[in-house]
């Protein structure tokens, strides 16, 4: 199959599974957690996956999981045809290249001690070294319009930008080296409403440009109805529900993710407003 | 305001809040002039993103700004017809207070019920096993399980939905006039917000106590506001009543909020909405 | 522009913190840039040769000897000002050791953990367990006096707190989000430890290596006192007031003189170390 056909699997993760072990003895024993507990699920070229969850639902684990930062105690990710929880440390470089992430904490994501302009420019001088020093900065500068930030001046701080700005400034960085796959964990949690949907326009619209796939990590299910092809709806480690956005959230089968659309906040005011509005 | 009966009472009214905050260059306002009402038995969301003044409002309001920090002026500052002086070292009597982290507002080292009966004994001056009895009450009313096990654990045994229950507990212990609630669900899971939501609503109906519900959360305030004013550096840029979340509102800021909120309902073809204010850098 | 004031958790920043030593630090600072000129320029500036005997035997001070003369006849300023030589040679050689190397073991301590992290913590605890000084003449025993091995003497006993320094700071900027954010970028080992953790764990070290060179000073003076260091005839602080105690009635200020040298530059480097702390290190990451 071509490189770009759609369909294409891209990740494909079976069976994970991860456990943290009991620990300690007597009064104070912690009991052994199995934080993901058997999942699978595949996502294709061009797609958006979200997996949503309440806290304890493991969808963080997962999200480590694929990019490598921890191990899995059993099951395989496959990204792009090849196992990656087999690799070793340098083979996991040259996949890092295709796997990307933006973190929820637009303020700790960023070193404080580094420049903006070093900052984007990180991962092209870890994955391209050998790159002229013109080149990259053309390309920072590019990267840096396309996110929105064309007039920041590269000298700057993390800590002299707001938290809308510096997450942009993390997203430069996650696409700089036109990676195939971008998990974002929880990646507008952090933002406030109006900078949350400035955001989510611009992943959406570099989605289309750049030809992107997210795997999109969040407990917001409006962002999921915004965001997602479709959707895996985790509870306690295991997979509840899964399938198209629109068909899972008008027609859950679940009751736990009934529950979870109906706790949604704001749909009673909403209710009323497009009630207004066909009038 | 829209109609208010004649003889409708108010929990919490402020006339022309102003904080000032005392930075090394000088002192810098950082609320201008904000007027709240707050009736009996309703609940006033309070509105904005980061950086709007909301929580300080809410702060200034509970007399916890400290006055080497920060200067508070007010034309009145009234809790159920009862007078305050606005930057009075001491806390607004009536008033109470509950904020985002339950596990940081309960003091680890106490249990539950240690901490009740502390509240409990100050505020009504009850000992002992009236104490204990009146604590198993509040435990009761904010919903609370196996109240009588509950008072002898410690707040990291409870989950965090339970830890917000036993704050709330704690507040209204004091029995305020107005709570003030500086997002109290926003760390929580959004199944345990929607209850505790569901709590506040009927506390608010069992006590008569107002409410103001500070939020950044539009949707969040229009499940339990009566009325909401929109905050946006350190002013009220609107104010009305629900009427505002469904469709009634003015102001291009809370427009743009209304619209910049995705809904589980429908997916929107573009969620930013563009408004004549560029992002500060500090 | 408005300007809106974030009255939420304050972030430490770089850049944003000024650089305001306070009254003490700059007397501190400059009393110890005093000091160090005159170590350099001791030969220049010293009178008399240091171990020549030149005048009187304990002459209280006066004409052609500031600080007086001791019993062998020699010219107490000019020892002083040669001492100021070996102390704080001695001071910076133990600071800069025990700095590079604890940074080193520090850092791959912390950052590989496993054995390497168990082997530099047992030798680290073996180290601490006895009280500076005491390890310090055990050291010297075994060895022989001499400037050489007062150095290495001392670099020994404070490699294991600047290890320690370095070790907690590394591990807990190890945790942090823009680190892992560094690993998933792709980041070597190398240029996870030089550039994005090394640069944060500076801070606090440097800030205790100001009161190891503050340490080293006393104890290099300490240890010559007890005849352990720099032999006689070789003018160095606690020589001075070794040689001057037993005279301490009949001619106290031969005592006195070198006392007030070595107090005074240990107490200009804690002036200058405190208020680089404030600066630096705000949050007292380092204790002490």
């Amino acid at each position: 199959m071509s490189e770009n056909a759609p369909n294409r699997v891209l990740l494909r993760a079976q069976d994970l599974v991860k456990v943290y072990p009991a620990r300690g003895i007597g009064r104070t024993r912690t009991r052994e957690v199995r934080a993901v507990d058997g999942v699978s699920f595949d996502l294709k070229v061009g797609e958006t996956l979200a997996i949503v969850g309440e806290s304890g639902s493991g969808k963080s684990t997962v999200a480590n999981a694929v990019l490598r930062l921890h191990d899995v105690t059993s099951g395989s990710i496959e990204f792009d045809g090849k196992d990656i929880t087999k690799l070793s440390r340098g083979q996991m470089h040259a996949i890092r290249r295709d796997l990307q992430v933006v973190f929820q904490d637009p303020y700790e994501s960023l070193d404080p001690r580094m420049r903006l302009g070093d900052i984007v420019a990180e991962p092209l001088r870890i994955h391209s070294p050998d790159m002229k020093r013109s080149e990259r900065q053309e390309i920072v500068r590019e990267m840096m319009s396309l996110v929105g930030l064309g007039s920041m001046p590269l000298d700057r701080y993390p800590h002299q930008l707001s938290g809308g700005q510096r997450q942009r400034v993390g997203i430069a960085r996650a696409l700089i080296i036109e990676p195939k796959l971008v998990v974002c964990d929880e990646a507008v949690s952090a933002l406030d409403v109006s900078v949350q949907a400035q955001v989510l326009d611009l992943l959406s619209d570099l989605k289309e440009r750049l030809g992107l796939s997210y795997l999109f990590i969040t407990h917001d299910l409006a962002v999921v109805r915004q965001v997602a092809d479709r959707v895996l709806v985790l509870y306690h480690g295991q997979v509840v529900e899964e399938g198209m956005t629109d068909e899972v959230l008008d027609h859950p089968r679940e009751e736990y993710t009934r529950n979870l659309i109906a706790a949604v906040p704001g749909q009673r005011a909403e209710r009323e407003r497009m009630k207004k509005e066909t009038v | 305001m829209t109609n208010i009966a004649a003889d409708a009472k108010f929990a919490l009214q402020v006339r022309n809040l102003r904080v000032s905050y005392r930075s090394d260059n000088g002192p810098v306002e950082i609320v201008h002039g904000i007027d709240l009402d707050v009736l009996e038995g309703k609940t006033l969301g309070l509105v904005g993103e980061s950086g709007s003044g909301k929580s300080i409002t809410g702060k200034a309001v509970m007399g916890l700004l400290g006055r080497r920090m920060f200067d508070i002026t007010a034309d009145k500052l009234e809790v159920a017809g009862t007078e305050t002086t606005p930057n009075s070292p001491k806390l607004t009597p009536g008033a109470a207070m509950i904020f985002q982290n339950p596990f940081t507002s309960l003091n680890p080292s106490f249990t539950v019920g240690d901490f009740l009966t502390d509240v409990i004994r100050h505020r009504h001056g009850l000992k002992g096993a009236a104490a204990k009895k009146r604590a198993l009450e509040l435990l009761d009313a904010v919903r609370i399980p196996d109240a009588a096990r509950k008072l002898r654990s410690y707040p990291h045994q409870m989950s965090g939905g339970q830890q917000q229950r036993v704050v709330i507990a704690v507040a209204l212990a004091l029995e305020p006039r107005v709570l003030i609630a500086d997002e109290p669900t926003t760390a929580l899971d959004v199944t345990v917000q929607a209850k505790i939501i569901e709590l506040l609503n009927e506390l608010q109906k069992e006590h008569g106590m107002g409410m103001v519900f500070v939020s950044h959360d539009l949707s969040l305030v229009s499940d339990i506001a009566d009325s909401v004013a929109v905050m946006y550096r350190g002013k009220i840029v609107e104010r009305g009543d629900w009427g505002l979340m469904t469709g009634a509102a003015q102001h291009p800021y809370t427009k743009m909020l209304l619209a910049s909120s995705p809904s589980v309902r429908v997916r929107s073809q573009r969620l930013s909405v563009s408004w004549d204010f560029e992002e500060e850098l500090v | 522009m408005a300007t809106t004031v974030e009255i939420t958790v304050a972030r430490q920043t770089p850049k944003t913190r000024r650089f305001s030593l306070g009254l003490g630090g700059w007397i501190g600072a400059g009393i110890l840039v005093l000091f160090f000129v005159v170590a350099i320029l001791a030969p220049i500036m010293a009178p008399y040769d240091p171990v020549k005997q030149i005048g009187d035997s304990l002459a209280a001070p006066g004409a052609g000897h500031i600080m007086g003369t001791d019993l062998y006849n020699r010219d107490v300023f000019s020892r002083v000002l040669y001492g100021a030589q070996v102390s704080m040679s001695v001071g910076l050689i133990v600071t800069l050791v025990a700095f590079v190397v604890g940074v080193v073991l520090g850092l791959a301590s912390a950052y590989f953990g496993s054995w390497v992290d168990v082997i530099i913590g047992r030798v680290t605890d073996a180290l601490m367990a006895v009280p500076g000084i005491l390890l310090a003449i055990a050291i010297l025993a075994v060895l022989g006096g001499g400037l050489s091995n007062v150095v290495i003497a001392l670099s020994l006993v404070y490699l294991p707190e600047m290890i320690r320094v370095v070790r907690g700071q590394a591990l807990s900027v190890k945790e942090r989000l823009y680190v892992t954010s560094a690993v998933a970028l792709g980041s070597g080992h190398g240029r996870l430890i030089l550039r994005h953790i090394a640069p944060h764990v500076l801070g606090p070290t440097i800030v205790q290596a100001t009161f190891v060179f503050a340490h080293a000073l006393l104890y290099e003076s300490a240890l010559s006192f007890l005849g352990l260091g720099i032999q006689p005839p070789q003018a160095t602080w606690g020589n001075l007031v070794a040689d001057g105690l037993p005279y301490l009635s009949s001619a106290p200020l031969q005592v006195v003189f070198p006392c007030i040298v070595v107090s005074l530059a240990v107490l200009s480097v804690n002036l200058f170390g405190d208020a680089l702390r404030d600066v630096i290190d705000p949050e007292g990451n380092v204790s002490r």
